[in-house]
């Protein structure tokens, strides 16, 4: 056999099909198909294992059509790890090069350009902050943020600012890496990794403050710190803690009826429920309103699939902005700018804006207009 | 043995439910070869029907040709049921999700066959009311796969299962026809009662496309009870009295020693008490669950029941409710493989049943944690082995052909709400008579002559 699936046996005959992960998996939610949820996918690993079925384009579809996030394992009764047994798979694949083009595509363009956008890009000057200290607090912004939605981390860093918080920015931002990791890309992803820690090790940061989930996962899990031990946090538990140590003073008043949508990596992978809600509480005049599916149970916005299977991305995000619609909210909140990315595509539908949490926080110090 | 289909069959298939509603795609095929039990077989096409017109054509079209059709809810089930032993087509209704209507003043909602338990609660819940049944997988399960199977759950011992519920369903017939049978009624002796007929018929006589429910008032209050006891007499007793004197709980949960190790290791909290544990719910008005309380809980003590606890809120009565539910998944927790059976027997013979199912334990060497809906005296014992070991695979099937030779001994039947399928088809014969067995398989036989409706299930043909 070419691929040792064996090593995955175990995992994979944990998998009693009860089908439970179709209440959760929102690729599912979207195909109503059963090769398209865990269940599926995992039996369909367990035939390949068994040698009754071949690799076919199907097969690599429906392998990298998982957003990998986690839902399912919220439902499953005997505690699969089916994010595990895809990366696995996903890493024997792409070692013989089984993978769809465009994330192998993605992955040129990084590794070229150290983005995901494809072309080398300055760091937009209001979001240098130069480092006067060893050990200080680094902010990573990572690149979607950086070159897609520099607004976001300008309003984050600039109520830094406001408050007086020491922090200092890289010169350059590159993706985290975490989307070769994601794809199965093993070897690529340690290079990377060992790439951007190298740039990380010669600033000796204490905390890392990343904006983008992602970002702070792949950083928090799979970057070695046995050189400069550092802490890694995301925004928002930075937001929290000035909100609740009166640094940061919500004075304007909102008056918005808001709904939180918890982007996967902060949520599932991280366990970061509440901190975000815990901001918009301390908002004056915002009302938290709940989506119907909401914490472990979010939805996903489909951002880990949208370049092969834009037409499953659209409707993700369609289906959580049909969610908050229901619940006759004026916003939808969240905090990840690749989440932002795919629900700004889905709001031109909708009667309904998309926010990043920080631009609230911001508009409540008044540094930001509201808009 | 059938020839494959044909190529002009397959074109005539998709022609009636469109391309993308259609697969003959080895990866779409392969997925549909299982549910949550040994059996397998791979259907030749799988179909994602739209309508009822559409599978009404297929199923004439099917029916022409021999070709045999097995629908399909979620898949769930335990059985084998919605597995295409002989190949053929899979009808998978998950795509026919529609809330047709609700009408309050009869309390019966209308839905399609798709439509998943809870997302119809979702709906219901708005207005104060809520479809009863509720199989531990009502969260995926389709109420067309409720249907077929004849659901149960926790709450079945107060409301009963899926048939208390069912008024009409629009069937499709295995020659193409479609009709409404049942009555929108509360009472009706207007013929055979052909709605009870195709209720837990698991898809051999016809296909379920939609149905209308009857629905009831989510009650005031619910509260929680538990005791534990040190011998399964006791526990059997308790449960006797409880449900002899019309105390009328809406839960009446058992779980056994090995099952309540197993839930504290998983959750943490410590259930490790005593033999065997009871786990009561009352719901109703406050009034009326204030009064049943006390009365439950004098039952229990009599029955040398200790550590009584009543939830005091609803937090209490969602902790308790969630070991409960935590009870397969722990289970699951220690072995590669667990066989969830539901074997059932009359409430008064069950503490002989419990003690056989330990005795039978012992006897194969197989662990067996035991836990269920002891109001019905429907309990699942959960066999844990690993299913890749040869002689561990024949120990389990010796100790499951021991635990229905027990259950039928017992005056109880196979299966309390999993239903036969595959898996329990060589067994009928230990229930039913020659001649009951018989009248199945001429009715079978009545409305579907060339057996193309999920074939080889039930121990029909």
């Amino acid at each position: 056999m070419r691929f040792h699936l064996k090593d995955l046996e175990e995992d994979i005959l944990k998998c009693s099909r009860c089908g439970f992960c179709r209440a959760s998996c929102p690729v599912f939610e979207v195909k109503l198909n059963e090769s398209w949820n865990a269940r599926g996918r995992i039996l369909l690993i367990r035939n390949l294992m068994e040698e009754k079925i071949g690799i076919s384009e199907e097969f690599i579809n429906r392998i990298y059509s998982c957003t990998l996030c986690k839902a399912c394992e919220v439902t499953c009764p005997t505690g699969v790890k089916t994010e595990d047994i895809l990366l696995r798979t996903r890493k024997l694949m792409a070692k013989e090069n089984l993978l769809p083009e465009q994330f192998r595509e993605m992955t040129k363009v990084i590794m070229e350009t150290g983005n995901i956008y494809g072309k080398r890009m300055g760091l937009p000057e209001q979001l240098k902050f130069k480092n006067k200290e060893d050990r200080g607090n680094l902010v990573f912004i990572g690149c979607v943020a950086a070159y897609g939605y520099p607004e976001h981390a300008e309003n984050f860093l600039q109520i830094l600012k406001r408050v007086k918080y020491k922090f200092y920015t890289l010169e350059e931002e590159r993706c985290c890496g975490g989307i070769m990791k994601s794809i199965g890309l093993e070897e690529e992803f340690s290079r990377w990794v060992k790439r951007n820690l190298g740039r990380i090790e010669t600033c000796k940061p204490k905390k890392i403050i990343s904006i983008c989930p992602m970002c702070s996962h792949t950083l928090k899990e799979y970057v070695n710190k046995a050189t400069y031990p550092f802490e890694v946090v995301h925004e928002v538990e930075v937001l929290r803690d000035l909100i609740e140590s009166k640094k940061i003073k919500l004075k304007k008043k909102l008056d918005l009826k808001v709904s939180y949508f918890d982007p996967c990596h902060l949520g599932r992978y991280l366990q970061v429920f509440e901190t975000p809600r815990r901001i918009l509480s301390l908002i004056p005049g915002i009302e938290v309103i709940e989506l119907g599916r909401n914490k472990q149970f979010s939805r996903c916005c489909g951002g880990p699939i949208r370049s092969i299977f834009p037409e499953i991305r659209d409707k993700l995000s369609d289906s959580i902005f049909q969610d908050a619609e229901e619940k006759g909210v004026d916003l939808l909140v969240t905090s990840c700018p690749t989440c932002y990315h795919n629900l700004y595509a889905s709001s031109v539908s909708f009667d309904l804006e998309v926010i990043d949490l920080a631009e609230l926080v911001a508009m409540s110090m008044g540094i930001k207009e509201k808009t | 043995m059938r020839k494959k289909l044909k190529q002009s069959f397959i074109d005539q298939l998709e022609g009636i439910v469109g391309s993308k509603n259609f697969s003959t795609n080895e990866i779409d095929r392969i997925v549909y070869s299982r549910d949550a039990s040994v059996a397998e077989g791979v259907p030749e096409a799988v179909v994602w029907p739209e309508s009822v017109d559409e599978i009404s054509q297929l199923l004439f079209l099917a029916n022409k040709e021999r070709v045999p059709v097995v629908p399909r809810g979620a898949g769930p089930s335990l059985s084998g049921g919605p597995v295409p032993l002989r190949g053929g087509i899979v009808i998978d209704l998950s795509r026919m999700k529609k809330i047709i209507s609700f009408n309050e003043k009869d309390l019966q909602i209308h839905v399609e066959a798709g439509c998943v338990i809870t997302q119809i609660n979702n709906f219901l819940l708005k207005q104060g009311m809520f479809f009863p049944p509720d199989p531990a997988s009502q969260d995926v399960c389709t109420i067309g796969g409720a249907i077929s199977t004849n659901a149960g759950g926790m709450r079945a011992v107060k409301y009963g299962v899926t048939d208390r519920w069912v008024q009409a369903l629009k069937i499709v017939l295995p020659t193409g026809e479609k009709t409404w049978i049942g009555t929108k009624t509360r009472k009706s002796v207007s013929g055979y009662n052909l709605a009870k007929l195709i209720i837990g018929s698991e898809g051999t006589l016809a296909v379920v496309v939609e149905a209308i429910l009857s629905v009831y008032f989510v009650p005031e209050t619910r509260r929680m009870i538990k005791a534990f006891f040190n011998d399964f007499e006791s526990a059997g007793q308790a449960t006797f009295q409880i449900m002899s004197k019309g105390l009328n709980p809406s839960i009446m949960e058992f779980l056994d020693e090995y099952t309540l190790g197993a839930i504290s290791k998983y959750t943490g909290a410590n259930y490790c008490r005593g033999k065997a544990m009871l786990l009561i719910e009352v719901d109703g008005s406050r009034d009326e669950v204030e009064r049943k309380l006390p009365k439950i809980e004098k039952t229990l003590k009599e029955n040398k029941g200790f550590e009584i606890e009543v939830a005091a809120d609803d937090e209490e009565n969602l902790k308790l409710y969630s070991a409960r539910k935590a009870a397969y998944p722990a289970l699951a927790s220690l072995s590669l493989t667990c066989d969830v059976e539901d074997a059932t027997v009359p409430v008064s013979r069950l503490p002989e049943m419990l003690k056989s199912i330990e005795r039978i334990s012992k006897k194969y060497g197989v662990y067996i944690g035991t836990f269920g809906h002891v109001g019905d005296g429907n309990i699942h014992p959960n066999l844990l082995y690993d299913e890749r070991k040869k002689n561990e695979r024949e120990k389990v099937e010796k100790a499951i052909n021991e635990l229905f030779e027990t259950a039928i001994k017992l005056g109880g039947t196979l299966t309390g709400e999993h239903g036969i399928g595959k898996a329990k088809s060589n067994f009928m014969k230990l229930e039913h008579s020659p001649e009951s067995l018989q009248l199945m398989k001429s009715i079978k036989k009545a409305i579907d002559p060339n057996n193309i409706l999920n074939p080889g299930k039930m121990g029909l043909m």
